[in-house]
């Protein structure tokens, strides 16, 4: 990996270790479902809204290293591997770069924000009851390590985040020629 | 007087819902439990429904450590449940008089 590959270059006598780039704190409780323990890593923020997680020096950094790893490999693809030094961490500038290409953010979360920009709340709550089932899914399909599943439940889930829109369409239609209707003085004007 | 109207599909998610452990269940879970009668992009828009009807109610529920934002689930009213019994009641003394 070209994360991989850049940092690789730390100087002798420093202390390496795999670390991540995740979005949300969210992320921290994936990681914990996978038995990782938040005691085990040091969490730093990024500057922006990402968190940077790697193992934290300690008797069980060795286990927590090899954990992460595997994590990234098999379970956890959304994650950006990186080595970097602990306990400090001097690569944000990089990391910024990188991320841009490499991270996605958690699936339905764009439509989510979407939704919660255009909808009212009553209509935002009905789309996060859908991206929030669509979300556990994909969490649980991912920490089975079923890949080929995940692409099932993505195509699932935004499937039925659309057909919601499009159900909730033709009321919102109605809401609004009613609204039109009443602001008109109840139809077009008359001609004298 | 208003007589307050139960599709087939209100009907069944109140079935399920009072069938239920706990008479709770989130949309997913009535989803799988309906067999195919229910759809995952219309079963919370029918929720949404029941809700403004006044049949059923929800509440956020978030489980130790369940990622991400909480998961809402569903429970009948007093309401739902009495305009179910009701229809129960009709459907059968209908189906009866057609006997």
């Amino acid at each position: 990996m070209n994360t991989l590959r850049r940092f690789s270059g730390v100087k002798p006598g420093q202390r390496r270790s795999v670390a991540f780039v995740l979005h949300s704190r969210t992320d921290l409780d994936v990681l914990a479902a996978m038995g990782i323990k938040r005691e085990d890593l040091v969490i730093r923020g990024d500057g922006e809204r990402n968190l940077i997680v790697g193992a934290a020096d300690g008797p069980r950094a060795g286990s927590t290293v090899r954990m992460l790893r595997d994590a990234t490999r098999n379970k956890y693809p959304l994650a950006v591997p990186i080595l970097m030094e602990l306990p400090d961490v001097p690569i944000l500038s990089e990391l910024r770069e990188e991320r841009s290409s490499r991270i996605s953010r958690p699936p339905g979360s764009r439509l989510l924000a979407a939704a919660e920009f255009c909808c009212s709340p009553k209509t935002y709550r009905l789309f996060q009851s859908v991206v929030v089932d669509f979300q556990l899914e994909y969490c649980e399909t991912l920490g089975q390590g079923r890949t080929r599943k995940l692409w099932m439940v993505r195509i699932r889930g935004y499937w039925s985040f659309w057909r919601t829109a499009l159900a909730l369409f033709p009321v919102s239609l109605a809401r609004l020629a009613v609204r039109l209707w009443s602001a008109t003085g109840g139809g077009l004007p008359r001609s004298t | 007087m208003d007589i307050p109207g139960l599709s087939p599909k209100e009907r069944l998610i109140l079935d399920l819902l009072l069938n239920a452990p706990g008479c709770e269940l989130y949309g997913l879970e009535m989803v799988k439990l309906s067999n195919g009668q229910l759809k995952r992009g219309t079963v919370y828009v029918t929720l949404d429904r029941m809700d403004d009807k006044g049949y059923v109610t929800s509440r956020e529920v978030k489980e130790p450590g369940q990622p991400g934002l909480p998961r809402r689930v569903f429970t009948v009213t007093g309401f739902g449940q009495r305009v179910l019994s009701a229809y129960e009641a009709a459907s059968a003394v209908l189906s009866g008089a057609r006997a």
